[in-house]
């Protein structure tokens, strides 16, 4: 099942660590960092706090959401995709423009200047 | 405004070393105040500590809440100002007492609400407080998480005992790690720290005689104590310190990953 609001430009303004969690969490799961950690390290080798860091900026972009689960277990986060159609959204601009600043600088600031321009 | 405001504070002044009671309650009360002070800066036992802290602040301001209180005052004061000039005076008075009161009772609890905190109820972690406190025989103090990754906990004694810790430290560290926590926050509250810690700002905002002082110096006794005590119970000082080492690594991490 794909993700409704996931697209490949989505995706592509996260980092490649960032990209490889999206795709191991399905729409509808839940899962805690571990969950996430044991999937990604069985395919490439990562730190299980560099997937808590990277979950942590994800949620706070916007892209995850997460909760607080007390279980028997113990206390921790179980994260899911952000399905609200409107925070996402917010958070795909977000994440692109940021990336295409982080890139490209002044450049890309000076081009959505002139194309604000002319769509005046 | 100010012109008027500090005319009113001459006057004020003027009136109140002339006349012999008045005069007489001033110098009792700054006496006794630096007596307190001095008292405060002697004794280590904190609950006594505190105490002094407050008779100080209190008698430092006794000359004012005198004057307001005698009639006589209240007549040579009233008219000698405007009426902006008084509820100015007023105004700032009440600010500054809700301000502290406010502070005292919300401070604690803005940063988890913020922060979405949970009172935990049930699981290991709840039990294990339990287990101390009747061993200990100290009352059970709420339990609660908050929404943040970076690992920390701290108490508060204020209105309830609390203990505060964030779901980042009860992901990161193994069970007998977050006892080890867990005795470090119960020893705070059963020294009452964090109301400790809020007096000793307290002094620094009202108290002149503070900026001679350093307070450091006790906090980080009492938190070597805090060690040492979850140390005790636990017979090692080994979780507690791992605890220290994840809990650095942790935001050596968190910073890396900003940066
Ligand atoms: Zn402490």
């Amino acid at each position: 099942m794909k993700h409704p609001l996931l697209t490949s430009e989505a995706i592509k303004a996260l980092s490649p660590l960032e990209a490889d969690i999206v795709r191991a969490m399905q729409p509808a799961g839940k899962y805690s960092a571990a969950e996430i950690y044991t999937n990604i390290s069985s395919r490439q080798k990562v730190a299980h706090s560099s997937i808590s860091v990277l979950l942590d900026r994800l949620y706070k972009r916007g892209v995850v959401s997460r909760e607080t689960k007390t279980a028997r277990g113990g206390i921790r986060f179980i994260y899911s995709l952000e399905t609200n159609k409107e925070r996402y959204e917010k958070s795909v601009v977000d994440n692109t423009v940021n990336l295409l600043i982080k890139r490209f600088g002044a450049k890309a600031i000076a081009y959505f200047n002139e194309s604000l321009k002319t769509k005046r | 405004m100010l012109g008027t405001l500090l005319d009113t504070a001459r006057i004020y002044f003027t009136q109140f070393i002339s006349h012999p009671l008045t005069l007489f309650v001033l110098i009792a009360s700054l006496f006794l105040s630096t007596l307190f002070y001095f008292l405060f800066k002697k004794t280590d036992q904190i609950k006594v500590k505190v105490s002094f802290l407050y008779t100080h602040i209190f008698f430092l301001f006794f000359p004012f809440l005198f004057s307001f209180f005698i009639k006589n005052c209240w007549k040579c004061i009233l008219p000698l100002c405007d009426c902006s000039t008084k509820v100015l005076v007023y105004g700032i008075s009440a600010g500054i007492g809700i301000a502290f009161i406010s502070s005292f009772i919300l401070l604690p609890y803005l940063y988890t609400w913020a922060n979405k905190s949970q009172e935990v109820n049930e699981g290991k972690l709840k039990g294990l407080l339990l287990q101390h406190c009747q061993a200990l025989g100290l009352p059970l103090p709420k339990l609660y998480t908050f929404n943040d990754l970076t690992p920390l906990a701290y108490s508060i004694t204020n209105i309830r005992p609390s203990i505060f810790v964030s779901v980042g430290l009860c992901e990161l560290l193994s069970e007998k790690e977050m006892e080890a926590v867990l005795l470090h926050e119960l020893y705070h509250i059963r020294n009452k720290t964090s109301f400790w810690r809020f007096s000793t700002h307290t002094l620094k905002i009202f108290s002149p005689l503070s900026t001679f002082i350093t307070l450091d110096r006790s906090i980080s006794r009492e938190e070597l104590e805090a060690d040492l005590f979850a140390a005790e119970i636990q017979q090692t000082s080994r979780h507690l310190d791992s605890a220290k080492q994840r809990i650095n690594r942790m935001n050596r991490k968190i910073h890396e990953f900003k940066g």
